[in-house]
């Protein structure tokens, strides 16, 4: 058998499908896909925008998104400043530099 | 999709769908399943009716179908659905006869995968040439050709008789 017969063949087996017209049901199938599509992407759109939306007020007032901001932050709100100063009492003191941590003999006694 | 794409598309469907559901029939290997098919090819087609206005609607619901045949979900449904498998009944005819040569193809194909399936209709009952069959699959030739290759043992292996034509069509395209 040759590769005509073969192709012959395929042709008869095709013969034997009965056609039907699917134009309305495909039409329609194409608007439900569509109506499906769209719902899709508007239920995307108000998904992330309720997803960004608190993100993007949190960015932009920090204040109002409850999340404690450092002390750089707590400047930059609406009353005024409170600037900190550094009492001597408080700050780092260095110490001498001719004491050492450590304890020293001091002069003996018996020596002169 | 506005009055004029709609005209358009039933002319279409009017006029292609003999042609169209054969080569279902081919590619699925029963009636129900060609339907299905091909209300899925045209389907798609419609919703993308508007964006194909100037090329042909044909090639695309081709395009489709063979994609549609080959794809990994249509495979996992058909799966699913196909819950008795047909008896190990290997067709004994009488290779003399047209008719008997028509049963026992028809029984080979439908043992064969779809990937094969689709290769042998494309190349045989669509005339195409390898490359062409491999862009539509989105394979490479190779695979087409390994694809061909396995299809026709598995005719020589299910029916003897066949094997000398499955020898033949293997070398001729080679």
């Amino acid at each position: 058998m040759s590769e005509d017969v073969f192709r012959a063949i395929l042709r008869d087996i095709a013969e034997e499908a009965v056609p039907v017209n699917f134009a309305d049901k495909a039409m329609s199938g194409a608007a439900r896909r569509r109506a499906v599509l769209i719902g899709t992407a508007a239920v995307a759109v108000v998904a992330l925008a309720l997803g960004v939306t608190p993100l993007a007020l949190a960015s932009i007032n920090p204040q109002h998104s409850g999340v404690p901001g450092g002390p750089g932050m707590a400047s930059a709100g609406l009353g005024p400043s409170s600037s900190v100063r550094s009492t001597p009492s408080q700050s780092f003191r260095l110490p001498d530099p001719g004491a050492s941590a450590y304890p020293t003999p001091g002069p003996s006694e018996k020596t002169p | 999709m506005n009055g004029e794409d709609q005209r358009r598309f039933r002319e279409f469907v009017a006029a292609r769908t003999p042609a169209l559901m054969r080569t279902a029939y081919l590619l699925a290997g029963n009636q129900h399943d060609a339907e299905d098919l091909l209300q899925t090819a045209l389907t798609r087609t419609a919703t993308r009716i508007s964006f194909i206005r100037h090329t042909d609607p044909e090639a695309y619901v081709r395009r489709v179908m063979y994609r549609e045949q080959v794809s990994w979900w249509r495979r996992l449904a058909r799966r699913r659905e196909s819950l008795v498998y047909p008896l190990p009944e290997r067709p004994t005819a009488d290779p003399t006869t047209g008719t008997d040569l028509r049963v026992v193809v028809g029984e080979v194909l439908r043992q064969l995968t779809q990937r094969q399936r689709t290769v042998l209709v494309l190349r045989y009952f669509e005339d195409l040439a390898e490359a062409q069959v491999a862009e539509l699959m989105g394979c490479s030739v190779g695979t087409v050709r390994s694809q061909t290759a396995r299809a026709m043992a598995r005719f020589r292996a299910v029916a003897p008789e066949l094997g000398d034509m499955a020898r033949r069509c293997t070398e001729v395209r080679r």
